[in-house]
């Protein structure tokens, strides 16, 4: 790729996505660096899971151009995929294979040798605490155990960025301690995490900065610092009040009138 | 294919194998449904390949020859409308799950052609072409060959399939595709019919041995099939040189397809849609809320003329507009118009004596006739939370009394069936002259309909199955699974049936002979008999769903 490219791990420019009068994801331009802790932010139908479906080779883009892990997403979505990691929001799992045959499956269909898989495959078990259930369909495991699955399956052949979308919902703290723990550890050694939550505080304890979009169009991207000034808000003001301010959100005291 | 491509199509083979296994031995229905599909599809299955196998053996060239391309044209259409038709011939993984993975389209399309060896589709089609491969073997050279082009047919066929409901992926999803589709679909149906009514009886005049021998069959030997039968042919000749030119076709024609499917799959999951649903974002767009005022609203609102409960008016009205909304409804709708157009065919072929007060043949048929309407339409009744899917977890959650629950859902599907089998049936009786009887018609329609719920509301508690329309059939999550289903529906429509005859007898004896002021004696008999079945059965039903609610649920959110 270029030099344009250096240091970034995921670049858009003028990336649009229509269905059919409603424009999605409006000129999106984006770039974030190798090894940020990424947090995309939206209220909800703002743009935020069609944004990273486009990134992920999902779904294809009316207009734009997207350059993921040095990879053109339009001419090399196989590059692209070889090298990336998603959890998506509906997640996609065959549930008729247990949990650890998933996880080789997934290892193996990115190339990694059938001892590599076991080996990465043991580790993910004994971190997300699914040894016990490693034996069982994922079918029934519960929603938690899914995730954390889906979760392992996007990590385990590690990737070079990692798109989360909402990944702490409905895990218990036990494991989002220490799925965040192996987040830092990846960007530590130069991973990207492009992750979405609704949960404030996890984004301004984790994230190194933050983008929010709003009715497809970025209003806001910076670090905390940064979003705080384009806000104008207050020096004391919390990411929720910035989000809010950014988003125009509605925040009168009207109420129902049968409460 | 390179290396890497190789280990992945073994592991997507893998993958379906283990699927398979998985789906069988965790569900007994489906497991169930496939034995039975096996035992009752499997010796047509071996009867047809074994008479292919004399066919071929027996009859002169290039009469053989002949027998193979139309056989292999006959299960190569019928697995070409199988996706027009909505069904799935081969199951196949869902492949936009392997859209997160590094692999191309044609290696997941490749895979899936392979692995669809291990599907009942064909399973069944084996034997046939076991047949052609045994019945042409005269050599090692012919026995190449002719495993060569049946191997490279069946490959291409399983793949035109895919291509096909891959291209009527957007078609069958739409509302208005489903409803064209009902109407083609119910149109070929009717065209079947009539021919089958028409030919046999000489209506019109068809030279079928100059039919048989005209040149046009000849175009066929350059599809799909009569490249494949034109190679066996040629090597069992000799032309061994021409054989392998027409195998190089088929493997092109093979290779296409792999081609044009893999670039479905891009252009469709990659493109638009993902885990099946389209990914199309709510619209964030600011509307002012205008607010009603309570007498305006009342005025608006839906509602039912007869004062019910509000559990079972809530219930009744949600499940009458899910009925109006749903495709099955108005596949239903032209079902019944077809049967009635079959039926008055049929009448007016053989209409009998055109003197007296009812003709013999109609005298019967007005009474079988709302029969074979309502049995068409007995899956409303048997399966009454199909509709719902896993939303049915939202239904139990209410703390309402079950017994309304089962009103409210019993309702819609009573008025909808009495409706729609009643106009059928009055048409029939304007055509057939037997209106006289209309009005004892329609009461044997209304208690034949509640005896049928009565029945189908304990169907639905012991054999629930989610609803999904594929094209123009309804179909559950596995071919093995709705199998299973089908069988318990029949069982049941049966048990409806010996239910309903002391009700048809209460009414058809004095109608017929004993006279019609009979009636008021057995009218109200037969009215309280079938008010107490309906009673008992709701008795019955509160308790298995009270028992069975969580199976319920679990049944109708399974997902393959």
């Amino acid at each position: 790729m270029t030099s344009q490219t250096d240091g970034y791990s995921i670049i858009t420019q003028g990336l649009t996505k229509r269905f059919g009068d409603l424009v999605a994801v409006d000129g999106l331009d984006l770039a974030v660096r190798e090894g940020e802790f990424f947090g995309f932010l939206g209220p909800n139908g703002a743009g935020k899971s069609t944004t990273i479906k486009m990134l992920c080779g999902l779904l294809r883009p009316n207009a734009g151009r997207m350059v993921v892990a040095g990879y053109d997403a339009a001419t090399h979505p196989l590059e692209v995929k070889r090298n990336i990691g998603v959890l998506p929001e509906e997640i996609a799992l065959y549930e008729r294979l247990t949990g650890e045959e998933f996880l080789v499956f997934a290892a193996r269909m990115h190339g990694l040798p059938l001892e590599e898989a076991r080996r990465r495959c043991e580790e993910l078990l004994d971190l997300l605490e699914l040894t016990e259930a490693r034996g069982k369909l994922i079918v029934d495991y519960s929603m938690g155990m899914k995730k954390k699955t889906a979760f392992a399956a996007a990590l385990i052949h590690r990737p070079k960025v990692m798109f989360l979308d909402e990944p702490f919902n409905g895990i218990d703290p036990v494991s989002v301690r220490a799925i965040r723990n192996v987040l830092r550890h990846l960007t530590e050694r130069g991973t990207t995490i492009f992750f979405t939550t609704h949960v404030m505080e996890v984004v301004e304890r984790l994230c190194t900065r933050v983008a929010v979009i709003n009715r497809g169009k970025i209003v806001g991207d910076g670090n905390l610092a940064e979003l705080r000034a384009k806000a104008e808000a207050g020096a004391d003001s919390s990411l929720e009040d910035i989000f809010l301010k950014l988003v125009e959100a509605r925040v009168d005291e009207e109420t129902l009138s049968w409460l | 294919m390179n290396k890497q491509q190789l280990a992945q199509v073994r592991l997507l083979l893998w993958l379906k194998v283990k699927l398979v296994w998985r789906l069988y031995t965790r569900n007994t229905s489906a497991l169930v449904g496939t034995i039975i599909a096996v035992v009752l599809f499997l010796p047509f299955s071996l009867g047809i390949g074994v008479a292919c196998y004399f066919g071929f053996r027996l009859l002169e060239p290039p009469l053989n020859v002949q027998l193979l391309r139309a056989v292999l044209v006959g299960a190569y259409l019928m697995w070409l409308f199988s996706p027009v038709l909505g069904f799935a011939l081969t199951e196949e993984y869902d492949l936009a799950k392997l859209l997160l993975y590094p692999v191309s389209p044609r290696v997941m399309v490749t895979a899936a052609i392979l692995s669809s060896v291990v599907d009942l589709g064909v399973i069944l089609l084996l034997p046939t072409l076991l047949a052609a491969v045994v019945g042409f073997t005269r050599n090692l050279a012919t026995f190449a060959m002719t495993a060569l082009a049946v191997a490279l047919l069946l490959f291409h066929t399983v793949g035109v399939t895919e291509v096909l409901r891959l291209s009527l992926w957007g078609v069958l999803r739409s509302r208005r595709g489903r409803d064209v589709l009902m109407i083609l679909g119910g149109m070929i149906a009717f065209g079947f019919a009539a021919a089958i009514q028409i030919l046999p009886r000489r209506a019109i005049d068809v030279n079928w041995s100059r039919l048989l021998s005209g040149g046009m069959w000849n175009v066929l030997d350059y599809s799909p099939p009569g490249f494949a039968a034109r190679a066996v042919g040629a090597a069992t000749d000799g032309h061994y040189l021409v054989g392998l030119l027409l195998l190089l076709a088929l493997a092109a024609l093979a290779a296409g397809t792999v081609w044009v499917e893999g670039w479905l799959v891009h252009l469709i999951h990659a493109g638009e849609v993902i885990t099946g649903k389209v990914a199309r974002p709510a619209a964030a767009k600011k509307r002012p809320v205008r607010r009603r005022r309570p007498r305006e609203a009342a005025l608006r609102s839906p509602r039912l003329s007869i004062r019910l409960p509000a559990v079972v008016e809530a219930v009744a009205s949600k499940d009458a507009k899910y009925l109006v909304r749903d495709p099955y409804f108005k596949f239903s709708l032209m079902g019944a118009l077809y049967l009635t157009v079959i039926f008055l065919a049929m009448f007016l072929w053989h209409p009998g004596p055109r003197h007296g007060e009812l003709f013999p043949i109609g005298e019967w048929m007005v009474w079988a006739f709302p029969l074979f309407l309502l049995m068409m339409q007995a899956q409303f009744a048997f399966n009454i939370f199909g509709l719902e899917g896993p939303a049915v977890s939202l239904l139990f959650a209410f703390p309402s009394n079950r017994k309304q629950i089962l009103i409210g859902k019993n309702l819609p599907v009573f008025v909808a069936l009495v409706c729609i089998t009643s106009v059928f049936t009055l048409l029939f009786c304007v055509v057939v002259g037997s209106l006289v009887v209309f009005p004892a018609i329609v009461l044997w329609i209304a208690l034949a309909t509640v005896m049928l719920i009565s029945v189908g509301n304990l169907t639905s508690m012991w054999a629930p199955m989610r609803v999904v329309m594929r094209g123009w059939r309804m179909q559950v999550q596995s071919s093995g699974r709705s199998m299973f289903q089908g069988l318990v529906s029949l069982v049941m429509l049966g048990i409806a049936g010996l239910l309903s005859l002391p009700v048809v007898g209460g009414l058809l004896i004095p109608v017929r002979w004993l006279g019609a002021w009979w009636l008021a004696l057995t009218i109200p008999l037969v009215v309280a008999y079938t008010a107490a079945c309906y009673v008992v059965s709701l008795h019955l039903a509160e308790g298995e769903l009270a028992r069975r609610d969580v199976e319920i649920i679990e049944k109708l959110s399974e997902t393959d």
